[in-house]
Order: C-alpha cells, then structure tokens, then sequence
C-alpha cells in the first residue's frame, strides 16, 4: 500500500483514501485532501521532514508522519 | 506641604491602577488581558 | 432594531483587513493562518445600527480545534442577521469549501471575493455572475486593501439581513446520503426552534459530530437509531460518513470552478520564485541562520541594545544628550578623568591602610561597576603626582557642558521632590520604588517595539510559516514547534520579547511549552551575575559562562522531553497539516499597527501591575524592626528589613542545595524583581568586609556556588518576564504551573549540583550525595520513560 510520504518529489500522485479518524483526518481532509484529487509533492524541508505539496491549487506543508495517512492509488 | 500633595497624588495614580485592573476584571477580562485577542486561552473567565 | 454581520472567511482571506476597513477598528492583519482566535465586533463607519463581527479564520466547521468551535458557536447560537464570507479569490477552491459549510446554517449568506486585483494580474478570469447563480447567493468582487467594493457589499448584507429569507443550499448530496438526512430529520429534528437549522444539524448528526448529540439531548437509543442509517450509507458508498461528506463537497465545488473559472496559463508566480530560493534544500538553514542573525542583530545587540541604554540608563538614568551629540567628548572626557581619580583616591586608601605614604609603586583597587569584582593595578609616584595635577586642575566633566543634556526621569522627579520639601520616606518610595521599578521595565519598551517590527513584517510576509517549516523536524522531538527558536534566540537578549514572541506559534500546546521553557535561557540581565559568580566563587574562570548556556539548553530540551509526557501536554498530537501561504509584501500599516498593539499591552501592564508590585517590593526592602523599633533602614541595613526576614523564613529550603543562608535567599528574592538585581544585593549584604568578591567565596564552596547560579538561572524569571507569561499563557493555572514547574526543575538541578559536584570538589559523599543520585535518576526516568498518553 502507497502513502503520500513514499510519494517522490516532483511526482503528481492521486489520492485513494484517507485512513485513521478523528481531528488529523479530518483536519487532512478539510485542508482538500480528498478522494481522488491529485497532489504535486513540491518539496522536502531541508532536514528532511515536512514536505511540502501542491493540492488544490495552493501550499500545503504536511508531515510525514500525518502523510502516512494518506493512502495513494496504484499505478497511476 | 508638599508632601501632602505629593502623598495625594500617588494615592491618586494607585487608585487608578487598581481600579483599572478591577474594572478590566468585572469586563471579563484578567489583569493578564491586553486586549488583544490573538490566541486568547480564555482563562480569564 | 440593529443589524448584525458576522464575517467568516479563511486564515489569510483578508478577512480582518476588511474588519478594519469597514470598522475603521484597529486589528492585527498577519499572512499566518489562525491569526484571530475570538471574534471581534466593531460599528459599521457611519451606521451605528449595523454592527459587525470578526470570526475566526478557519478552514472548514469540524468540531476539532478552537476556532472553528468558536465560530460555529456563534453562528449557531447567537443567530446573527447576515453572514459575509470572504473568500481569497486566488484560492477559489479551497475557499469555496467552507461556503459550502457556512450556507447550511440557515442565515443569509453574501460572498465577497477579495484580492480581485491579485487574480487579474495573474491573468486568471472568474465569472461572478455564473458563480452567484450556481451557488444562489449574490456575489460581489472587492478588495480590502484597495478599498473596492466595500459599500456594495455591505448594503447586499443589509439587504439580505432586513429580507431575512436564508437561501436554502442549492447542494445536493448523493441520494443515499440525502436519504439518510431525511430520515434523521424525521427522526429527530422535526420539533426543533428554528427549522433553518434543520439541514446543519442533519448534516452534522451524519457526520457522527458528538458536540451536536451532546447539544441536542439525544438519547442513546436515537444516537443507535441514526447509526443504523449512517452505516447502511456507508456500506452503499464504501467509506466513512466523514469522507462522504467531504469528499461530495469538494466535488461539488470542482463542478463549479469548472464553469466559473478561467485559469491563466501554469507559470512560476514570483511567489513561486522566492520559495524556491528560500525554501531551497541547501539554501534554506544558511538564509534561515542570516535571517535569524539579522532580527537578533539588530534588535538585541545594535538597535536594541542602544534603545535599551537610552531608556535605561538616559531617560530612565541621569539622563542622555540630544541626538547624542556632545556624548562621545563627554565620555571621553569622564573616563580621563576617573581614571586619574582613581589612582588618586588609591593612594589615599593606602596612607590609610599603611599609616605611611607610598615610597615607591603602590597598588590600588579598581572595582568593575556590572560584576563588582575587584581587581588591583600598580601606579608609581610620578603617575600619582600626575594624575593628582589632573584632578586638581580639572573639574570633573558636567555632561550639561557637551550639547544639549536631557536629565533623565529620575533627576526630574528627585529635583521636583525636593522643591516640594517632600518626606524622604514618600521620595525614597517614589524614586527607589517606582520610578526605578517601573522605569527598569519601560526601559525594555522600545527593544520591544523593534522586535516587533520585524516579528510583525516575517508574519505578515510569508516568511514565518517558512520558518516553521524548516525547523520544524528538531523541535518536534523536544515538544516545540519549529518556530519556537525565534522565542529562544530572542531570549537570550530579554525573556520578555522572547515569551511574547512565541505567540506566532499556532499550537496552543506548543506555545504554552515554548513560554515555559523560553526563560533557561540566560538572558542579558543575568550576565553580570554570572560574571560575578565566575569570578568571585570559581577564581575567574572560563567556563563558568558557557556551561550557563549549555546549562540553559539542556534545561529546554530536558523539561521539552519530560513534560510532553505528562498529562499537562498530554492527547493527540496537533495536526501539522499547515498552509504555506503567497510571499507577498505587507502593508506599513499593518505591520505598524501590529507593533503598537503588542508593545502597548506590555506598557499597560507596567502602569498596573508592575507598578504596584514595585511598591510592594520597595516596602519590603526599606522598612524592618530594628532595635529601635520598626522604621525606615538605610541601604546599609538591608539584613534587618522585612525581606531578610522572609529570606530567614524561607532559606531552610536551600540548605539541600548548600546555600542555606539569608543572603542568598534574599539575593535570589530581589533577583525577581530583576536578574540584575542579586548582583547590587549581594554587593550590599557582603560590603560590611569590604571586600565582596572575598566574603563571597567563604560563603559558596565551587560545589553551593554553582548550586547557587544555577538555580537563580532556571528559577522563575523577574516579575516583567512573570508577567509576559501570565500574558501570554492568559490563565492563572498555566501561570502557577509554569512558575511551578520552572522553580521546582531549578531546585532539583540546584540538588544534583550540589551533593553530586561535593564528591568531585573534594567534600565527599554523604547522605544527601544519595538524594542527588536519586534526583538524577527520577530525571533519566522522565526522559526514557514511555508516553502512555501517545496515542500510538
């Protein structure tokens, strides 16, 4: 299974789903991070953690730890 | 003489200080309350 | 009957600088997201009737975090006439999606869309009249900034208001999850007040929202009932009613951005550009460290540093020359002639002490006036008759003959006093208490007011969430967030911009750590102390000072550590899911009105509080029973006033730490008033010898000495300082904690320098060797011990 942080920088991945519950899914969500949208992975910080992608037409910096959540479709 | 005047004064300027902070109280606000509500913990009430 | 209009957007809509335009009211507007956390209300100019609320910026109406529970609150329970909802026109989609949200509540709703002059210059094209009657609210294009459109949308606002019809949701959701609605409403929503609110509560009742249950009184066997219909839907659509729920949302705005929205061709923004150089993967720690040095530069050690002289020692000192001229000749000219009068005086004290005159070089005492340490320099009798010729045809220098000389406060209110003929007790109450006390902390004003020039214009650039950014990756570990090395570096100039700089940090949990733990650090005001210590215990030496820092640094990490896992810091971990919002350059005023706000609270607070804990303090310092009953003391007399009694009282607690003794403890008590302080205490409690540095060092062995220093390093920080944290942590219980907390870690760190350094100073291993062990011990256990409140 492919989350955001395996995703690659420079990579436009789609994502599957959202997994985990509570205030950081839905936080993850609300900031639109939703079934099937597509995500540019911009960046990694310079110490390599958080990462910084392109959702929905702006900048979102997430850590990898939350990215886990966030599971990607395959081959695409 | 003067030192009557100067007596009433401070009295004057401490009074005020406290009745700020006792009328800054009864608005709901802590002494700790500057006003600004950025990040406002709410612990004054 | 008045009107009133809540205004709900996004973090970084320009929500509050169209508060500020509308209201002519005076708020801080920063490019950071979760800038205002309560709302705020103002008069619409001109129309008294009209009131006008500034909500939180948020990103969505989730039961999560603070500010959204704030605005939904207010929306829900005070029923305000009309919503305005800015939306970021650069950012449509993400906007639209709290739209989506706020029409459910029942309450006419007009959207504003801001920064139209953004959009068109970045060629993009979005057709309000298509976007008005899809999403069935009246549209209108505006800039805050620019004040455009202000009126307008405004008198739609009042309009809709006085019409009072909330337009229902022109959103469908998928029609089992309509179904499912239907079936909750029915079930049990049909009764309730207000049927506007019908949709918003079945919506939130699918959503599994446990504040709705709560609000609404549902019994369980209904809560079970509406489960039923929430998993049927679950199972039909395969995921969670959450995602459903989201997910349609942003699907539905999709379908509109696609009929509404023309984009430009994709470029690089200038934006775009300077990320790329700012946020660059080798460029990034080097321009962050140049930033760093920059702020700290110039508003701790240039700057800053001769603001604060000029406060402190001019205005709040004898007094200071007009735009300096004249000051550097004065100088001069007083450091000649003192050091000619020293040699001077010099050979007067040693026809004293030698009943005799000097017959050839004779040594003479130079005292340094920060660290009162001592130090002897030999003259011979040509200097001596040199310098004596100097003092006798020189008078000494009046800063009044160079330029144009201000006398400070002081010499205003001590020459006014004694025209008056005033009382000594009533002047030596108002010169030594207030004017020095409350002088002491206004000195620290304009430091602040350039600290936070430049907090203010890094927020509202852009550049601050970089920050956190960056270094979020080290502080995590240590329950900090990235930006609290801002804090910190701060810190190490004055505690006090430091804690009120850790409010640019979002985390509410984050800041409360950073606030605790920013005043390790040892701030100016403590150098001279530890010089003295250096110097007077430890024989001068050299690393006496850096282990302050080191000691400071491992205190951070340390209580960093510990204290996220206790229960105070205790739940699941804040969401750094942040916004990286546009670079973009920030208005003067804004930036100005942010500084004034921030440093007009402080000096508000020094007209109060301080002022009345001066007094306090100076009653306590000046008056005692003495043999002659109960009266004013001389400076000489400090060991019979009512703080050496209290020190008495109190100085058991440190006969652990190996400095049980009144003086220190009476040092470490003025110490709160200002670090400074317990270096001009202990100068006057130990000058009965005549020599300072001396009785120090046969009251401290290295062992207590260094017990001694590091706990008034870790100990809680001077009353100003006390009072940014109450500030900032704005709750008496985090205030009491934090004090707590950072007392009892100096007193524990205080133990183990003492009864663990004894066996390495020779003095061996006793009992309370045992306890210091043991403290260390219980240290290592709250470091390594497991976090039972993580949540996995």
């Amino acid at each position: 299974m492919r989350t955001l942080r395996d995703a690659r920088v420079g990579e436009t991945v789609k994502v599957e789903k959202v997994a985990g519950e509570g205030a950081i899914k839905r936080r993850i969500m609300d900031m639109g991070i939703t079934k099937n949208v597509e995500i540019y992975i911009r960046k990694i910080a310079p110490l390599g953690d958080p990462v910084e992608v392109t959702v929905r037409g702006y900048e979102l910096s997430v850590r990898k730890s939350d990215a886990e959540m966030v599971i990607l479709k395959e081959g695409e | 003489m003067g030192t009557a005047i100067v007596v009433i004064v401070l009295v004057l300027i401490v009074s005020a200080a406290i009745r700020s902070i006792i009328k800054a109280r009864k608005n709901g606000q802590h002494p700790a309350c500057g006003g600004d509500c950025n990040h406002c913990g709410g612990g004054c009430h | 009957m008045g009107i009133r209009i809540a205004l709900a957007g996004n973090p970084n809509c320009g929500k509050t600088t169209l508060f500020n335009a509308l209201t002519g009211s005076n708020q801080f507007v920063g490019n950071w997201p979760g800038v205002t956390v309560e709302y705020k209300e103002g008069k619409y100019k001109g129309e008294k009737e009209v009131t006008i609320v500034d909500l939180p910026g948020i990103y969505s109406l989730s039961p999560y975090t603070l500010e959204e529970v704030v605005s939904r609150n207010y929306l829900i329970d005070e029923r305000p006439d009309a919503i305005i909802n800015v939306i970021d026109g650069t950012n449509l989609e993400r906007n639209l999606y709290l739209t989506t949200q706020i029409m459910e509540v029942g309450i006419p709703v007009v959207v504003a869309i801001n920064m139209m002059d953004v959009v068109e210059k970045n060629g993009d094209k979005i057709n309000t009249g298509k976007l008005s009657e899809e999403i069935g609210v009246p549209v209108v294009e505006i800039s805050a900034l620019k004040n455009k459109g202000l009126s307008d949308i405004v008198n739609k606002a009042i309009d809709a208001a006085k019409e009072a019809k909330p337009q229902a949701p022109k959103h469908r959701f998928n029609g089992s999850v309509e179904h499912a609605f239907a079936h909750i409403e029915e079930l049990c929503l049909h009764d309730i007040a207000d049927e506007n609110l019908q949709r918003w509560y079945s919506i939130k009742l699918f959503e599994r929202d446990e504040k709705v249950q709560e609000k609404l009184g549902l019994s369980q066997e209904v809560i079970s009932h509406i489960e039923k219909d929430i998993q049927s839907c679950e199972q039909e659509l395969d995921d969670d009613a959450e995602s459903i729920i989201t997910g349609e949302r942003y699907n539905y705005i999709g379908t509109i951005i696609g009929d509404c929205v023309k984009k430009a061709a994709v470029g690089l923004s200038s934006s775009d550009k300077i990320d790329r150089v700012l946020t660059n993967r080798w460029l990034a720690l080097p321009i962050f460290a140049l930033v760093m040095w920059l702020v700290y530069y110039i508003s701790v050690t240039t700057v800053g540093t001769w603001a604060t002289d000029w406060a402190n020692d001019g205005v709040f000192g004898d007094g200071w020359h007009l735009f300096a001229i004249g000051s550097a000749d004065y100088n001069d000219a007083a450091e000649e002639f003192a050091a000619n009068q020293i040699i001077v005086d010099g050979y007067d004290v040693y026809v004293e002490e030698n009943g005799t005159e000097p017959t050839g070089d004779f040594e003479y005492p130079v005292e340094d006036e920060e660290t009162l340490e001592v130090t002897y320099e030999t003259a011979s009798l040509e200097d001596y008759e040199a310098a004596k010729a100097y003092v006798e045809s020189n008078e000494e220098p009046d800063p009044a003959n160079y330029g144009v000389w201000v006398p400070g406060v002081p010499v205003l209110v001590g020459n006014l006093l004694e025209s008056l003929n005033v009382n000594e007790i009533v002047s030596g109450l108002i010169l030594d208490g207030i004017v020095a006390g409350v002088g002491a902390v206004l000195g620290f004003v304009p430091q602040i007011f350039v600290l936070f020039i430049f907090l203010a214009f890094l927020e509202s650039c852009g550049y601050m969430a970089r920050v956190a950014f960056i270094m979020d990756r080290i502080f995590r570990r240590f329950g900090l967030s990235g930006k609290s090395f801002i804090p910190m570096l701060i810190g190490t100039g004055c505690g006090i911009p430091g804690i009120m700089a850790s409010r640019t940090i979002e985390s509410d949990r984050d800041r409360k750590m950073t606030i605790m733990t920013t005043t390790f650090i040892p701030c100016g005001a403590k150098l001279p102390f530890i010089a003295m210590v250096a110097g007077a215990i430890f024989g001068g030496a050299s690393w006496v000072a850096p282990s302050a820092y080191f000691l400071g640094i491992f205190a951070i990490i340390v209580s960093g550590v510990m204290l996220k896992k206790t229960k105070l810091f205790a739940g699941d971990p804040a969401p750094f899911v942040m916004e990286l919002p546009a670079y973009h350059w920030p208005t003067l005023g804004n930036v100005l009105r942010s500084m004034w706000e921030r440093g007009w609270s402080f000096i508000k607070k020094a007209g109060t509080i301080i002022l009345l804990s001066t007094i306090v303090v100076w009653f306590t310092t000046f008056f005692g029973f003495t043999a002659d009953g109960f009266r004013m003391l001389a400076e000489d007399e400090i060991d019979m006033s009512i703080l050496a009694s209290i020190g008495k009282a109190f100085a058991w607690i440190f006969i652990p730490l190996g400095f049980g003794h009144w003086e220190a403890t009476v040092a470490s008590i003025t110490g709160l008033v200002a670090k400074e302080n317990i270096v001009g205490t202990l100068g006057i409690i130990y000058s009965a010898s005549g020599d300072v540095y001396g009785a120090m060092n046969a009251a401290f062995t290295a062992a207590s000495g260094f017990a001694f220093l590091a706990f008034n390093l870790l100990c809680a920080p001077c009353f100003a300082a006390m009072g940014a944290i109450k500030r900032e942590m704005n709750s008496a219980k985090w205030f009491w904690t934090a004090i707590g907390y950072q007392c009892g870690f100096a007193w524990v760190i205080g133990l183990i320098s003492y009864q663990v350094g004894k066996v390495f100073t020779g003095e061996g291993f006793t009992v309370g060797t045992i306890f210091g062990i043991a403290a260390i011990c219980i240290l290592i256990y709250g470091i390594f011990r497991k976090d039972k409140y993580k949540a996995n």
